[in-house]
């Protein structure tokens, strides 16, 4: 699995630290998403997807 | 548009939602007010339109009482000047990447859960040491997210009374016009004079003097109208709003043991049941407004351009479709996602905040009062069917 970020289009909801703690983080200023895992294990693909599944900005992708 | 409820299931949308459900996702309708327009029902339908780029958040009001005009497109939540919740990209992406640093899940986690821990317990100590039974809307519902938005703000809490009765004045749309503005207007002078009084003080705490100081350090976006309609959206959108949802979701624990009992025995399922009750319980009672900048096409209906298209989060939140048992409140449901903050780069910007007091409220509720139950027959919970927020206007409960 490999997970790719759209900065512009995050609108800094938290969906995704919400879903996959280990995959994603905020900026602290702005509240932009920062990938902190872009080919996560697998024990946390689930996770991932649920938080491109609840991203409202649709700003994450999965490609398996 | 249907907005009664059948009151012997007063958590349920209006039972009519169902059958426009069936027949297609979306129905041209005449809104409270008389304006005309299309509401959507289905989930997937209603989230396409949150997050489709077309869709304009400049809209009329469709809520209005009977008869009354819409106010113009672009008029902020009840004569509040133009705010960014009616703006559309790039205009506010730019005004919300302000504040979203304030209101990630890590930022509410260390800056406000321990002052939420802190006034929930000292709340529920007051119920405590009570004597009779207790209206939990006076004494949890309103004052905790209201002692929440204010700190996070830094509005002193003392004003309480003005801006609380402002923003009921504001939100029950059965006011007249003129009541609704002079809430509006209330609020406005008063934020007003808040920002002018935090200019002398520039160190002093919260959100509010943040944001002068971002915009003394020659941030040319802010201007002095732009801190005075944030500030007044913040405090009115962030305590009615939780207020309404925290009084549901009381009634609905209250009024299915089994549940109450789930919580107690297990904890930690508190998230997954906040989740479901946002779901299920859905407050925002007559659904969000776009307008379609272009002809387009949702669920088969041909939009023309200007067409107002409403969200009935209720209904979609019960979609058959997304939801399996949509009527069932199931806190072991695997639940992806709901409306009930919205959709697309408009989500809710408060989420995180509501998330965090839901979360402590309950748990600690059932902690300290298990034998916690109505003072009244559930039918004669007083609903509030008026506001633009679906709530209990009181809560009264015995131990």
């Amino acid at each position: 699995m490999k997970v790719t970020i759209d900065e512009d289009k995050c609108c800094g909801a938290g969906q995704c630290v919400l879903a996959a703690p280990e995959v994603f983080d905020q900026r602290d200023d702005d509240g932009v998403v920062i990938l902190l895992d872009e080919t996560p294990a697998e024990a946390e693909h689930e996770n991932a997807r649920t938080a491109a599944a609840l991203c409202p900005a649709a700003a994450i992708e999965i490609h398996e | 548009m249907p907005t009664t409820r059948d009151t012997a299931a007063p958590l349920d949308p209006p039972p009519e939602y169902q059958a426009l459900q069936e027949e297609q996702p979306i129905h041209w309708v005449t809104f409270p007010n008389g304006t005309e327009g299309w509401l959507v029902t289905r989930f997937d339908e209603g989230s396409a339109v949150f997050a489709d780029p077309r869709m304009s958040a400049r809209r009329p009001r469709h809520d209005n009482p009977p008869g009354e005009e819409p106010e113009t497109a672009g008029d902020g939540e009840g004569g509040l000047p133009p705010l960014f919740v009616m703006m559309d990209e790039p205009d506010h992406g730019a005004y919300r990447k302000l504040l979203t640093g304030k209101f990630t899940p890590k930022a509410v986690q260390n800056r406000l859960q321990p002052y939420i821990d802190r006034i929930v317990d000292e709340h529920l100590d007051a119920v405590a040491a009570a004597d009779g039974p207790v209206d939990l809307v006076q004494a949890l519902c309103l004052p905790i997210p209201c002692l929440v938005i204010c700190e996070l703000l830094g509005v002193p809490y003392e004003d309480r009374d003005g801006f609380h009765g402002a923003t009921e004045q504001m939100m029950d749309m059965s006011n007249p016009r003129e009541q609704r503005d002079a809430g509006a207007k209330w609020l406005l002078d008063y934020i007003g004079k808040l920002v002018e009084q935090k200019r002398q003080e520039p160190d002093s705490p919260g959100l509010l003097a943040e944001l002068i100081r971002i915009a003394d350090e020659g941030n040319t976006i802010l201007t002095n109208d732009d801190l005075t309609g944030i500030g007044a959206l913040l405090l009115f959108a962030g305590h009615d709003t939780t207020a309404a949802m925290m009084g549901l979701s009381i009634m609905q624990l209250l009024t299915h043991p089994q549940q109450w009992q789930q919580l107690r025995d297990e904890p930690a399922k508190i998230g997954p049941a906040v989740e479901e009750l946002l779901r299920y319980l859905t407050i925002v009672q007559f659904g969000l407004g776009r307008v379609a900048k272009e002809d387009l096409e949702i669920g088969g209906a041909q939009i023309k351009q200007g067409d107002l298209v409403v969200v009935a989060m209720p209904a979609a939140n019960r979609d058959p479709r997304a939801f399996d048992d949509p009527d069932m409140a199931d806190f072991d449901r695997k639940l992806t996602r709901h409306l009930a903050f919205g959709y697309g780069v408009h989500q809710c910007l408060g989420q995180n905040v509501a998330r965090a007091e839901l979360k402590t409220v309950l748990p600690r509720l059932i902690e300290r009062f298990p034998d916690l139950k109505l003072a009244v027959d559930p039918s004669e919970v007083p609903m509030d069917t008026h506001g633009t927020n679906y709530g209990v206007r009181s809560l009264p409960v015995t131990w």
